[in-house]
């Protein structure tokens, strides 16, 4: 850990931001938190752990949902998930650990982990560094790019010998 | 020169957004908060971006907080999206959960008790107070953006600030 300044700097690794089991639905696009910061206020203290301790892992695992928080509006803690078809999703949170707020979204609108396990293996295989083609989104666009490859035809031809062509048409039996 | 990358959560169909003060007609523009990483501090930081949004009900003002939604066809290039749902009102704010009106923790009701147990008078009443945007243009001065003022004109701007 390097430059681990500020409070609870774990938040800030990269392995503390991955373990969070909650991966939102794909329907999920905006998640908003209200809780107050008044230490006093000891309802709001499982929302205000949430957001200081999980809420970073959510976002880390869900770049593309908003995630809002409003502090000091009303009397109780809850979160509000906005679904795309404009319906939402009330959670009341009073008086509730942030563990029991986290389990209680995973099981609500977090993808399973058995849906996760699936994305990951297809993951795997499309991002796979091995494999050539640009326009399919990989770095290289052809092995011929490769110091220690044979150049790309287009540039210095291939001998004719290698050549399928060649050897089929009968070529590799005429003396020269 | 790199060119500037569009957070993905902006070219989202729906987006939570505060009504910021415009010298717009017909239209609000929203601020909306969004999160940024970055990659070697591991943080997010607090990015805003400002969206021109139409109201089709014509019930909000500055300091609402909005859910906007993207228009789907265009009919102007400026205005991308339109609000489809009020949040939160500023200074009426409605507690989902209960659906009492509420003034940070408390509820108007609490306050009211409050003030009745400790004698005051003469406070706010809630309940008779007339809607938002009495007081416009003559104290309330939050719809148009402010400036620093740095001359004192003969006609005095009430938007010009002197701190």
């Amino acid at each position: 850990m390097s430059f681990m300044k500020g409070i609870s700097p774990i938040r800030r690794t990269t392995n503390y931001l991955n373990a969070s089991p909650l991966v939102l639905k794909r329907r999920v696009k905006i998640l908003t938190v209200n809780f107050n910061e008044n230490e006093e206020e000891e309802h709001h203290k499982g929302a205000r752990d949430f957001v200081f301790w999980n809420l970073p892992q959510v976002q880390y695992k869900n770049p593309n949902v908003q995630i809002v928080t409003f502090r000091n509006l009303t009397p109780s803690p809850f979160i509000t998930c906005f679904l795309e078809d404009n319906s939402k999703i009330l959670f009341d949170v009073d008086s509730q650990s942030n563990k029991e707020i986290m389990d209680r979204l995973v099981k609500t609108v977090g993808k399973s982990k058995e849906l996760l396990e699936e994305e990951a293996l297809a993951s795997e295989a499309k991002s796979n560094p091995a494999n050539f083609c640009r326009r399919l989104g990989f770095d290289r666009h052809c092995i011929c790019e490769m110091p220690g490859q044979v150049p790309c035809p287009i540039m210095v031809p291939v001998p004719k010998h290698w050549r399928g062509k060649w050897w089929n048409q009968g070529h590799r039996y005429e003396e020269e | 020169m790199a060119q500037k990358v569009v957070a993905g959560v902006l070219k989202n169909s729906i987006l939570v957004g505060k009504i910021v003060p415009s010298t717009l007609t017909g239209a609000h523009k929203v601020q909306v908060p969004y999160f940024v990483f970055d990659n070697r501090l591991k943080a997010f930081f607090n990015h805003h971006q400002e969206f021109i949004a139409s109201d089709p009900s014509n019930e909000s003002k500055t300091g609402d907080v909005v859910v906007i939604q993207k228009i789907e066809n265009m009919v102007q290039k400026e205005i991308t999206h339109f609000i489809s749902e009020t949040m939160y009102k500023c200074g009426d704010v409605k507690d989902p959960i209960s659906g009492e009106y509420v003034v940070g923790s408390r509820t108007r009701a609490q306050m009211k008790e409050i003030e009745e147990l400790y004698g005051a008078t003469g406070n706010f009443d809630y309940e008779t107070a007339p809607e938002r945007g009495r007081l416009a243009e003559t104290q309330d001065f939050t719809d148009r953006p402010v400036y620093r003022k740095w001359h004192e004109f003969e006609k005095d701007d009430p938007y010009g600030i002197r701190n």
